[in-house]
């Protein structure tokens, strides 16, 4: 098991996707880390005129917001706060999915009706709205608005679960653990999620992609924390000043863009590298 | 001998739209100790699912069924107890495992599903079941996909083995394999019955296996056993006009030409039973009589019972 996990891991690294987005992921997450001993001072202390365009001051690299705030720091912090989100809230909807999923798929009959009906009715609601409605109502703070994203993007997750499990739930190799006497629960963790794991994996990048893209949306529309900087706060000053300084919109939002397209890279060569039928062609 | 295995009246019938699909209807039969019962009948005529009833993967609806002397119902077997009386080989070797673990962790699980020996003894236990049937030490570090047929099914027998269990349900288990691997498998489950006295449940579909390896064989149709008895009396008597047409589709001319005629038409469905007796619609011999009563099986002569009102 680790020789195959560890040749998985070398097939995605000598994917050229998969290399690039890792090598763009690894950036992010070195801003995330190393903004507390770059920019010492915090994002939010004004720093320099307001205004002042990318290249005009050496001191601002990337100039400075409405406020004078330098947005180069603005950006690492910003990326402490997307990064910190996208995991957290990628983290729960896939346990809680995975959960449901199994659940539904591997007991199916009225528990499976029960839990896809729960499903169905979560995923119909249009995620982004259902996300603004629950921060509206608890309050913006990085716990609601973690909780709000995970609890619209489960389902997706749940599903894709409970297909395997119904796929792996009749094969004779579970039968078998069952007529050995093992629990329901030991077949579920350790015989059969182990085997649909590779779907898993691969969606969970996409789920994290998703997850930033909605904090960064919220805060954009003034729903975000208010105690931290995150790339959303940036556009949502920014948007005062798009007709004057739209680079204070265009920063923050390549942030973005470069972030989600590292994860939709990963996640892409995750699906070449774990799905065993395209081993030969690499 | 006393019997392992009793099932008295077992019945299983799935709800359908159309009425209740009888898959297993009422199977009356006994298992002794280190007997081999063989199980022969058409696809679909519920062999599987008498299978899957006894080793506790499907609930039956009625009747009764005794492993070991644990009675279902009020006091029914968990599915931890009945793991160590009874357990299964399934015909395709290469499903029965799960394809991320290696050979010598499926062997162990029933042993740690059980909580049996400590690690090394476990280690010792799995070399041990291993060599028992014919597999070396360098196949256990294996995966599943990387062992022929063959090798697959003995690994499946060894899992089976590891609890030490009274009876064996085999699920078609040679029929997957190829014939000189099918032989050797055969002999294995021969050696095996000798060497710790296990009583097989032997389906399958082809009768000249289940004659090779059985004691007794029963013939089954639509859910009901229609002609049980000594493996040799039943393969030459042939007293119950579906026997004979088995017998008659083996494709061996010394067989065949015993004059038994192959069977036409598909076998009815389980939903629909043709009314009397069951047989009757690709029946030969049928006669009004066969519309009306269901014959019931009867006794006659050599310890052969027939469920047929003109057997030959």
């Amino acid at each position: 098991m680790r020789l195959s996990r560890d040749t998985a891991a070398f097939r995605l690294i000598s994917h050229p996707s998969g290399a690039i987005g890792l090598i763009l992921l690894i950036l992010v997450a070195a801003m995330a880390v190393s903004a507390g001993w770059l920019f010492p001072a915090g994002p939010w202390t004004m720093v320099g005129a307001p205004r002042v365009w990318p290249g005009a001051d050496p001191r601002f690299p990337l100039g400075t917001d409405s406020m004078g705030r330098d947005i180069l720091t603005e950006l690492f912090y910003g990326s402490r706060v997307s990064l910190a989100i996208g995991i957290v809230s990628a983290l729960v909807s896939l346990v809680f999915g995975t959960l449901v999923g199994a659940i539904a798929g591997y007991y199916g009959r009225w528990i499976d009706d029960l839990l896809m009906r729960l499903t169905d009715a979560v995923q119909t609601i249009p995620s982004f709205l259902a996300a603004i409605a629950i921060v509206g109502v608890i309050g913006p703070s990085l716990t609601t608005i973690t909780i709000a994203i995970a609890i619209v993007s489960w389902p997706m997750i749940a599903r894709l679960v409970r297909a395997d499990f119904l796929k792996l739930r009749s094969l004779d190799f579970v039968q078998s653990c069952r007529i050995i006497g093992m629990s329901d629960l030991r077949i579920i963790f350790t015989q059969i999620l182990p085997n649909c794991l590779a779907p898993i994996i691969v969606s969970s990048s996409v789920l994290v992609a998703t997850a930033i893209i909605v904090e960064a949306s919220l805060s954009f529309l003034g729903l975000g924390d208010p105690n931290v900087m995150s790339w959303g706060t940036i556009l949502n000053v920014g948007r005062q000043e798009l007709r004057s300084g739209w680079y204070m919109t265009a920063i923050p939002a390549l942030a973005l863009v470069v972030t989600v397209l590292a994860l939709n890279l990963i996640s892409d060569a995750l699906n070449d590298s774990l799905n065993p039928r395209l081993k030969e062609r690499s | 001998m006393s019997a392992i295995l009793k099932t008295r009246d077992l019945k299983l019938h799935h709800k359908t739209a159309r009425g209740p699909l009888r898959a297993v209807d009422g199977i009356s039969l006994t298992l002794d100790e280190g007997e081999t019962l063989g199980l022969v009948g058409e696809s679909g005529c519920g062999k599987s699912t008498l299978a899957r009833c006894i080793v506790g993967i499907s609930e039956p609806t009625d009747g009764v069924l005794e492993i070991a002397g644990v009675t279902d119902g009020a006091r029914r077997p968990s599915r931890h107890q009945r793991a160590r009386a009874v357990q299964m080989i399934f015909q395709d070797p290469s499903g029965a495992l799960n394809p991320r673990l290696k050979v010598d962790r499926i062997i162990e699980e029933p042993l740690m599903v059980h909580g049996i020996g400590s690690r090394a003894e476990r280690k010792a236990r799995v070399l041990e079941t291993a060599e028992k049937v014919g597999l070396a030490a360098h196949h256990l570090k294996r995966l599943p996909h990387e062992l022929s047929g063959g090798q697959r099914q003995r690994v499946s027998i060894a899992r089976s083995l590891t609890l030490d269990p009274g009876i064996l349900v085999c699920d078609e288990a040679v029929s997957a394999l190829d014939v000189s691997i099918q032989a050797q498998v055969l002999n294995l489950f021969l050696d095996l019955q000798k060497e710790l006295g296990l009583a097989y449940l032997f389906i399958s579909h082809d009768l000249s296996v289940v004659r090779y390896i059985s004691h007794r064989i029963a013939v089954m149709y639509l859910g009901r056993i229609v002609e049980i008895g000594p493996a040799e009396e039943v393969w030459k008597r042939r007293s119950h006009p579906y026997t004979r047409a088995l017998v008659g589709a083996i494709p061996d001319e010394a067989v065949r030409r015993d004059g038994a005629e192959l069977l036409e038409g598909d076998v009815p469905s389980p939903v629909n039973l043709p009314s009397g007796c069951r047989f009757r619609t690709r029946c030969p011999l049928a006669q009004a009589k066969c519309a009306t009563d269901e014959p019931a099986l009867a006794d006659v002569g050599g310890g052969l019972s027939v469920a047929c009102h003109f057997p030959g």
